[in-house]
């Protein structure tokens, strides 16, 4: 395969799995693939998945797809040995002995992917794969970059629900974002939550969010139908549920308005119960759709009650759709895609998070040309995700990293 | 603007390269067609052949190799002085039936129209065919099925798709090559597992029936070389192999064995058959050992 062709150096991205799986960092890393890939660079996307297949957001052709997994090799499967997580917190041997079990196949998976394709530069997406594509790569001289798509402190141990809790695999990923080439991370206040090591060599690149292809949403008052609108995973970080009880303080106050959740996720069962124990009329929670792009023009605000965000995807998705947002000061994410009072509100939590976002709303929802006012800046302010400008910045670093690794 | 180009390959093939070239329909496609044909250095006088053709024929371009250089190398040639918008091939002892390339061109007209200019990158339409042995009264007809997994299908041998059943647009062709040219055999599958690899994949026009023929004959199909070609692709594509499970990897690797001892026997080259079987035995051990350790 390709060296250093016609002057772009070939890029691998990797990830542990594609085929069939819909999350947001998978979503972004083939926008990444497919925008390199048509500005010329060979592409090469590395997997290392339990089963074969397209995958579930589409690759350009040209792109060449490597799947380092053996299946069947043996009969057993790493994740069984994720029951051991309690042994692996107390002793430090077992916790070797487990890691090297559960992640040797990978790293020497992706090792032997790295020498088929002997890409330029490789990049590794996610915690699930970037330490191990460090690792793989000893020797070979190819340059990793490790890219981060969550809050740093919870993707490094802080989140115990965030990947394998076992030290060994919590001290890999460390160490690969102190010797990766370069690192990249969503949002410039999320540097401060690494180390000097690392911190130096760590880039800002955001999602890439499309501009709307719809008009902007009529954020006017209108006689009926005045939707409060909020969108992502019902999950716990998202908190719908502080909103739900903000919303019983404003249903009645606010008879042409209505509250609409767009999501799924496993707390879908307790907060229909929720809505029902507030005794709500106009709240309705629905599955996500593929058309979220007329969900977003329908609406006149967007409610963000998340307690943290990785980056704020529907933040500047409604944005961009000239939608109001209104989230919490305290929530990282959040706090660094809307600005106070310019194109959104950002609530100060305080002793009351569920009063204080109720209050907030409700003066939004009475004042008009303050909507229109913070609505007409969203698009602006998110003109700095669009596609083309995250490409650029992928594009600066990946031939960066290039340049450095063939003249050292 | 070139539409079509038709590349065809040809080394000694005076005997049967006009009847191919005269099979090629031009009038069924709307806009200019370009017969490519290169001679790989023949000394049977297949150039002349075709230069003669040429008076009869204006859509034909000779190129020529100055010497033998194989099947890869002329292929890649082929591919790289290709003018037409879409391209398809055609070897030499072969025929197109009237209708396959107006069938494949209106199909690839379609995907277009449905899914726009970028629904065209990464397709090969192909048809069915008719398989004619020498000796045979009448071919048989060949249906290869449109594959869900083009990878799988193309390591496990269940697609029997050929270079020449293909068109696509050029550029499709030029993303996934240049062919190998240290395959001497078996250049399709290498350059279709290439394809595969890089998100190819293979649709079957509408028509059912076959729309053109391949002729087959055993001679000169030299077992070893056959061997070493699938060897080659097993050393190159491992990754793809076993990426389906080692199981399936070794099942499907014993299949080039299969394959070339039975080219062995159609020569009736004892020695390269025994060779091989001993080889397999090997394999076969190595397999079982692995898995006594591996699985226990």
């Amino acid at each position: 395969m390709s060296g250093m062709t016609a002057g772009r150096p070939h890029v691998a991205l990797a990830v542990t799995a594609l085929h069939g799986v819909s999350g947001g960092a998978e979503r972004v890393m083939v926008d990444v693939a497919n925008g390199l890939h048509r500005r010329g660079f060979p592409v090469s996307v590395f997997t290392y998945q339990t089963h074969n297949g397209p995958s579930f957001y589409p690759l350009d052709y040209g792109i060449a797809r490597l799947d380092g997994r053996r299946k069947h090799s043996s009969g057993r499967s790493g994740s069984s040995l994720g029951g051991l997580t309690s042994l692996t917190r107390r002793n430090r041997l077992a916790a070797t002995g487990v890691w090297i079990a559960q992640y040797a196949p990978k790293i020497l998976a992706f090792r032997r992917l790295l020498r088929t394709a002997r890409p330029d530069v490789a990049i590794g997406f996610l915690p699930s794969s970037f330490p191990y594509l460090e690792l793989a790569a000893t020797g070979l001289s190819i340059p990793v970059v490790s890219s981060l798509h969550n809050v740093p402190l919870r993707d490094l141990g802080g989140d115990p629900d965030r990947w394998d809790q076992n030290p060994v695999d919590i001290w890999a990923r460390r160490r690969a974002l102190r010797r990766s080439a370069a690192n990249t991370v969503l949002l410039e206040s999320f540097l401060d939550q690494l180390e000097p090591a690392a911190r130096s060599r760590t880039h800002v690149v955001p999602n890439p969010i499309a501009p709307a292809t719809l008009p902007p949403a009529d954020v006017t008052t209108g006689p009926i139908d005045n939707t409060l609108l909020s969108v992502g995973r019902l999950s716990p970080a998202k908190d719908h549920a502080t909103l739900l009880r903000a919303w019983a303080r404003l249903e009645r106050q606010h008879p042409t308005w209505s509250l609409r959740i767009v999501g799924d996720g496993l707390l879908y069962h307790e907060l229909i119960e929720l809505v029902a124990e507030l005794g709500l009329e106009r709240a309705s929670i629905e599955s996500s759709r593929p058309d979220i792009e007329t969900v977003y023009s329908q609406a006149k605000i967007l409610a963000m009650p998340s307690r943290y965000e990785g980056f704020g995807l529907v933040t500047a998705e409604a944005m961009a759709h000239g939608l109001p947002v209104v989230g919490f000061a305290d929530c990282d994410g959040t706090n660094e895609i809307v600005v106070d009072d310019v194109n959104g509100v950002l609530v100060d939590s305080g002793a009351d998070r569920i009063a204080a976002l109720a209050d907030e709303l409700s003066a939004l929802m009475t004042d008009q040309s303050r909507r229109q006012r913070l609505a007409s800046a969203g698009p602006g302010s998110v003109r700095s995700f669009h596609p083309d400008q995250v490409i650029d910045l992928w594009d600066e670093i990946i031939v960066d990293v290039a340049r450095s690794a063939t003249s050292s | 603007m070139t539409r079509l180009t038709v590349c065809i390959p040809a080394y000694n093939a005076a005997e049967e390269i006009e009847r191919a070239i005269r099979s090629i329909h031009v009038d069924e496609v709307d806009g200019d067609v370009e017969i490519l044909v290169c001679d790989d250095g023949s000394d049977d006088g297949t150039a002349s052949i075709v230069e003669r053709l040429t008076a009869d024929i204006p859509s034909i371009r000779l190129l020529r190799n100055r010497s033998n250089r194989g099947r890869p190398v002329t292929r890649n040639r082929l591919l790289s002085e290709a003018r037409g918008d879409f391209l398809t091939w055609l070897d030499a002892d072969d025929e197109k039936y009237p209708g396959m390339l107006r069938a494949q061109l209106e199909h690839l007209q379609r995907i277009e129209d449905e899914r726009g200019e970028y629904g065209l990158e990464g397709l090969l339409v192909y048809t069915n065919y008719d398989w004619w042995w020498t000796g045979w009264e009448r071919p048989r007809a060949m249906t290869p099925e449109q594959p869900d997994d083009p990878m799988m299908s193309l390591l496990d041998a269940s697609f029997g798709g050929y270079l020449w059943l293909m068109m696509g647009t050029r550029q499709t062709f030029l993303d996934a090559g240049p062919f190998d040219e240290r395959l001497p055999r078996l250049q399709d599958l290498g350059f279709f597992i290439r394809f595969a690899e890089l998100g190819g994949r293979f649709e079957r026009v509408d028509d059912e029936s076959p729309l053109c023929v391949y002729h087959k004959d055993d001679r000169g199909r030299d077992a070893m070389s056959v061997w070493r070609a699938f060897t080659r692709l097993w050393k190159t594509y491992r990754h793809h192999y076993t990426s389906y499970g080692m199981f399936n990897a070794r099942r499907w690797r014993r299949h080039h064995y299969r394959v070339a001892r039975r080219f062995a026997r159609g020569n009736d080259d004892t020695a390269t058959h025994a060779w091989i079987l001993t080889l397999e035995v090997l394999f076969v051990i190595r397999g079982r050992f692995r898995r006594l350790i591996f699985d226990a």
